[in-house]
C-alpha cells in the first residue's frame, strides 16, 4: 500500500502501525484560515470555546459579586439582566454543544481510524458559522446586549419589552450557532458511518464516538425545531406576524414547547459525552475492559429518545392540563433508567480494576461524584408537584449546575486533560491539575450546594437583589465565596493548558496505555493522521497492538 | 483486505525511550493520595451535616396550606430514596478509587461477562422509578385537591366553566375565589369579578379556614406566583388562566399571618422587586377588611374626582369628563 512502509520480517503479519517521519511542512499562519484538517479545525473549536467558557465564567463572576450582599447597587438592573443572559447564552451555545463538536471534529476521526472527516470542508464551514454566532453575540456589547434570560421567553422577548436589537443579535446567535451544530453533526454521523477503519464493525466503536453519534442524533432532530421558534420570533419582533403574541390569537406557551423541544435534549447534549468520555476515561485509567459496552450503548439511545419527548417538563408551572403534566412526569422518570445505567458503567469501570490516578481519572470520577447529586435533584424536578415549589427557584440553578454545568466543568477537562497529550504531544503538570481539580470540585459544591437551600426559602432565580428582611444573605455570601475558588481553579487549570504546550514532558503517542486507536498515531498527529490505517479486531485495538509489540519484542 | 505489514520499523520506534509503551508504568505518574480521598470524604460528610449546624433549609416551606404539607412530605420521601442511591454511590465510588489503586498492587480483573449484573441494575432502577412515581401518585390528592373548608356564604361561587386547565374544587364545591393579575412589576388582587369589586395591590388579605381559589392572570409579560408556604408557583401567561389554591390556618393574632414570596418568573428590569404577600385573618375580620378596602376605594375615588373637577376648572387639564 504505502511503499514508506518497510518490508521485513515476516513474523507479526497482523500488526501495523506507524512509521514514517515526515518531512515537516512549515504552514503558514494564514493556513488557520484555510484548513480543513479536522484536528485544526477541532483545535480552533476548543480554543475559541474554551475561551468562550471563560468570558461566560467571568460574567458568573460578575453576578456572584452582585448577590454576595443584599440590596447591593454594584451592577444595575439591566446590566444584571444582560449578565445572566449573556452568561447563559454563551455557555450553552458557546460552550458546551460546540465545546462537544470541537471534541468531536477533533477526536470521533481519530477513534474510528479515519483521516479527515467526512465532508472537511463543511467542517471548516461548522467552525467559521460557529464563531459568527459568537462575534454577532459580543457584539452587542458595543450597543446594548440582549436581557430576556438564555430562553427568551415572549412576550418579555418582543418588540414591546424588548425594543433594543441585542435580542435579535440573540436570535442571529442562536440560528448561527444551530446552523453550525447541525452541520457538524450530520459531519460527525457521516464520518463514523463511513470512514471507520478496516474491521471496526459498529460493535467496535470506541464508547465515546458512540455518545458524539447520539449526541448528534439529538441536534439533527431537536435543533432544526427551536431555531424555527427562534425566527418565528425574529418575524414577530421585526415584520409585524403574532406567533408568540396573545393579543392577536397568538402563543407564549406554542415558544416554549418548540424551544424546550430543543433545550430539554440539549442537557443530554452535554451530558450523554460527559458520560462517553468518563467511561473512556474511567476505563482506561482502571486498567479494565469495557464491560458494559451493549448497555452503554442502549443507555445512550434511551437517554437520547427519552430527551425528545419530555421537554414538558420544562412547563409544569404552566396552564396545562393536568393529564400532561403526568405524562412529562412519568417519561422524565423513565429517564433514570438509561442515567442509573451509565453511573452503573462508570463504577463498574473502576471496581476490581488497577487504578492509576491521573488527572482524567480525577476530573472524570468527580463528574460522576457530582453527577450523582444532580440526578438525586433532577428526579426532584420532574415530579410536577414538587416542581411546582422548587423549579425557576436557586434550587433549580443548582440542580441544572449540578448536572449540564458538571458536564461542562468536570466532563470536557477531563476530555481535555485526557487528551491533551495527543492535542499537543505534551503532558500536562499533573501537580497543578491535580491541584486544579480539587479548587474547581470544592469551590463548585461551595458554590452551588448551598443554592439549594437558598431556592427552598424563596429565593427566585435571575433576581438582581434581595433585601435584609429574606434571611438569604449568609447563604449567598457563601455561594459567592465559593466561586471564587471555583475560578482560581478554572483559572489554574487554563495556565496548565498554556504552560504545558511549551514546557510539559514530551508525552509520545501512547502515555496513558489507551485502549483506542487515537493513541496509535504520533503525539501531536501529522496532517494525515495515520500512514497506515490500523485493522481493528476488537472492541479495544491498542490492546491488541500494545501485546503485539511486547511479544515481538520478546522474539527478538 | 486488512493491511498487513511487518514491524521491524515499529519495533525500533517502540523500544526508543521516547515511545516506550510497555514501560509507562503508573508509579511513573502519582503516589497515592489518600489524604485527599479522606478530604474529601470529609468534605461529604460536613456538607452533608445536620440543616441546623448550617442553618440552610432541606426541605421546601410549609405550614400555610395542606397543599404546601402535602408537597413537603412527598418531598421528604422523594429524597429518602434520593439520599440512599446518593450514598450508595458515592461510597462505592470512593471505595473503588481507594481499594483498587495499581500502586497497592491491585490487579484489575478479566473482562467477565456479567449480565446479570446489568440487567438486575435495570430492572433496580426501574423498581425505583415505579416507587417513585406511585408515592407521587399517591400524595398527589392532597395537593391537587383542596380539602373542604369553612364556607364564607356570602363570596361563595360556582365552579368555573370546564377548562382544560383543571380548576381547584372542594369535595363541597364551597370556596372563594380571588383574581390575581400580574403585570410588570406588582401584583393585584380582585375580590370578586363585578366593576366595583374591591381590589388590592402586592398584598392579598385573605380568610383563614377556608378554601381559596386563586385565577392567574397577565397582563404583559409571563410572571410566576410563588408563596412557597402556601404551596407551588403557577405561572401567570397573558392570554391564559391558571388555577392554584390554598387554605390557611387561623391566624395566630388579630393582625394575622403574614406569608411572603415574590414573582418567579423573569418579568423584566424589576422582577427582583415584584414582592407579594398573603395576610390570612381570621373570616369574620376578611369581611370587615373587605367593606372597609371598598369604603377607602370609592373614598379615593370621590377624591380624585374631586381634584379633577378643581383642575379642569383651573383650567390645568381639559377634555376629561369626570364620572358621574
Amino acid at each position: 500500500m504505502s511503499a514508506t512502509v518497510e518490508h521485513s520480517n515476516a513474523g507479526f503479519p497482523e500488526l501495523v502501525t506507524h512509521k514514517v517521519a515526515k518531512p515537516p511542512v512549515k504552514q503558514r499562519w494564514s493556513s488557520w484560515f484555510t484548513t480543513t484538517d479536522h484536528k485544526k479545525i477541532g483545535i480552533m473549536y476548543m480554543v475559541t470555546t474554551f475561551a468562550f467558557f471563560l468570558v461566560g465564567g467571568a460574567e458568573a463572576m460578575m453576578i456572584r459579586l452582585q448577590l454576595g450582599v443584599a440590596n447591593n447597587s454594584l451592577i444595575t438592573p439591566q446590566h444584571y439582566n444582560q449578565l445572566f443572559t449573556m452568561h447563559g447564552s454563551t455557555m450553552m451555545f458557546l460552550f458546551l454543544t460546540p465545546m462537544i463538536a470541537g471534541l468531536g471534529s477533533y477526536l470521533l476521526p481519530l477513534q474510528i481510524g479515519s483521516r479527515n472527516v467526512a465532508f472537511p470542508r463543511l467542517n471548516a464551514l461548522s467552525y467559521w458559522l460557529l464563531l459568527a454566532g459568537g462575534v454577532t453575540l459580543y457584539a452587542t456589547l458595543f450597543f446594548t446586549p440582549p436581557e430576556a434570560g438564555w430562553t427568551s421567553y415572549p412576550p418579555l422577548s418582543n418588540q414591546i419589552y424588548s425594543q433594543s436589537a441585542g435580542q435579535d443579535a440573540w436570535i442571529y446567535l442562536f440560528v448561527l450557532t444551530g446552523l453550525s451544530a447541525i452541520l457538524s453533526a450530520i459531519n460527525l454521523i457521516a464520518t463514523v458511518v463511513n470512514n471507520r477503519a478496516p474491521g471496526m464493525s459498529w460493535a467496535r466503536v470506541p464508547a465515546f464516538t458512540r455518545s458524539l453519534v447520539a449526541y448528534s442524533a439529538l441536534v439533527i432532530i431537536s435543533l432544526p425545531v427551536a431555531a424555527g421558534a427562534a425566527v418565528m420570533l425574529l418575524f414577530d419582533r421585526n415584520y409585524g406576524t403574532s406567533f408568540f403574541d396573545p393579543s392577536h390569537g397568538g402563543s407564549p406557551s406554542l415558544y416554549q414547547h418548540l424551544f424546550w423541544f430543543f433545550g430539554q435534549p440539549q442537557s443530554y447534549m452535554a451530558l450523554i459525552p460527559a458520560f462517553g468520555i468518563a467511561i473512556e476515561v474511567l476505563v482506561v485509567f482502571g486498567r479494565k475492559t469495557n464491560q458494559s459496552q451493549k448497555a452503554v450503548t442502549t443507555a445512550f439511545i434511551a437517554a437520547a429518545g427519552l430527551s425528545l419527548v419530555t421537554w414538558g417538563s420544562h412547563m409544569f408551572t404552566m396552564p396545562t392540563a393536568p393529564e400532561v403534566r403526568v405524562l412529562f412526569t412519568v417519561l422524565s422518570l423513565l429517564t433514570l433508567v438509561p442515567i442509573a445505567v451509565l453511573v452503573g458503567a462508570c463504577l463498574r469501570a473502576l471496581n476490581n480494576g488497577s487504578i492509576v490516578t491521573n488527572s482524567p481519572l480525577y476530573y472524570a470520577a468527580g463528574f460522576v461524584g457530582v453527577f450523582v447529586f444532580g440526578a438525586v435533584t433532577s428526579v426532584l424536578m420532574q415530579i410536577f408537584p414538587i416542581a411546582w415549589q422548587v423549579s425557576d427557584s436557586y434550587f433549580m440553578v443548582a440542580q441544572f449546575h449540578y448536572t449540564v454545568a458538571a458536564a461542562g466543568i468536570f466532563g470536557v477537562l477531563a476530555a481535555l486533560h485526557y487528551w491533551y497529550p495527543k492535542f499537543t504531544g505534551r503532558l500536562l503538570s499533573e501537580k497543578i491539575a491535580k491541584a486544579s481539580f480539587w479548587l474547581i470540585f470544592i469551590g463548585f459544591n461551595v458554590t452551588f450546594l448551598i443554592q439549594h437551600s437558598l431556592g427552598l426559602e424563596g429565593m427566585p432565580r435571575r433576581i438582581y437583589e434581595y433585601g435584609t428582611t429574606s434571611g438569604w444573605q449568609s447563604e449567598n455570601m457563601i455561594s459567592t465565596f465559593g466561586s471564587f475558588i471555583l475560578a482560581v481553579g478554572i483559572l489554574l487549570a487554563t495556565y496548565n493548558f498554556i504552560r504545558s504546550a511549551s514546557r510539559g514532558a514530551v508525552a509520545g503517542p501512547d502515555p496513558w496505555k489507551g485502549n483506542t486507536v487515537e493513541w496509535f498515531v504520533p503525539s501531536p498527529p501529522p496532517a494525515n493522521s495515520f500512514d497506515v490505517i490500523p485493522t481493528v479486531r476488537s472492541v479495544e485495538p491498542m490492546k491488541d497492538i500494545r501485546a503485539e509489540l511486547e511479544r515481538a519484542g520478546a522474539k527478538a | 483486505m486488512p493491511i498487513r505489514r511487518p514491524i521491524s520499523g515499529t519495533l525500533r520506534h517502540a523500544r526508543s525511550r521516547r515511545y516506550d509503551l510497555a514501560a509507562v508504568s503508573s508509579s511513573s505518574f502519582s503516589k497515592p493520595r489518600v489524604t485527599s480521598f479522606l478530604a474529601l470524604a470529609a468534605g461529604v460528610a460536613l456538607l452533608l451535616a445536620p440543616a441546623s449546624a448550617w442553618a440552610i433549609t432541606a426541605v421546601p416551606q410549609s405550614g400555610g396550606s395542606p397543599n404546601a404539607n402535602a408537597i413537603a412530605d412527598l418531598y421528604k420521601i422523594i429524597m429518602f430514596f434520593g439520599i440512599i442511591v446518593f450514598l450508595g454511590v458515592e461510597v462505592f465510588l470512593i471505595r473503588s478509587i481507594l481499594r483498587y489503586r495499581a500502586s497497592t498492587g491491585a490487579v484489575a480483573s478479566r473482562p467477565t461477562d456479567n449480565s446479570k449484573l446489568e440487567i438486575g441494575w435495570t430492572v433496580g432502577a426501574v423498581g425505583l422509578v415505579a416507587v417513585l412515581a406511585a408515592v407521587t401518585f399517591i400524595n398527589l390528592p392532597d395537593i391537587t385537591t383542596p380539602p373542604n373548608g369553612q364556607p364564607i356564604a356570602e363570596f361563595a361561587q360556582s365552579s368555573a366553566s370546564a377548562s382544560l386547565v383543571s380548576v381547584p374544587n372542594p369535595p363541597d364545591g364551597k370556596k372563594i375565589t380571588i383574581n390575581v393579575t400580574g403585570r410588570q412589576f406588582i401584583w393585584r388582587y380582585t375580590y370578586g369579578n363585578k366593576l366595583d369589586s374591591p381590589f388590592s395591590y402586592t398584598q392579598m388579605v385573605a380568610p383563614a379556614e377556608t378554601v381559596v381559589v386563586l385565577k392567574i392572570q397577565a397582563t404583559d409579560v409571563i410572571h410566576s406566583w410563588w408563596i412557597p408556604a402556601l404551596g407551588g408557583k403557577f405561572d401567570a401567561v397573558p392570554g391564559s388562566t391558571n388555577y392554584t389554591w390554598f387554605k390557611a390556618p387561623a391566624p395566630k393574632d388579630a393582625a394575622g399571618d403574614v406569608y411572603t414570596g415574590q414573582c418567579a418568573e423573569l418579568c423584566g428590569r424589576q422582577h427582583a422587586n415584584m414582592l407579594a404577600s398573603v395576610r390570612i385573618v381570621t373570616p369574620a375580620a376578611f369581611k370587615v377588611w373587605l367593606a372597609a378596602q371598598k369604603t377607602r376605594i370609592a373614598d379615593a375615588n370621590q377624591q380624585s374626582i374631586k381634584t379633577r373637577q378643581k383642575l379642569t376648572r383651573q383650567g390645568q387639564i381639559t377634555d376629561l369628563t369626570p364620572p358621574s
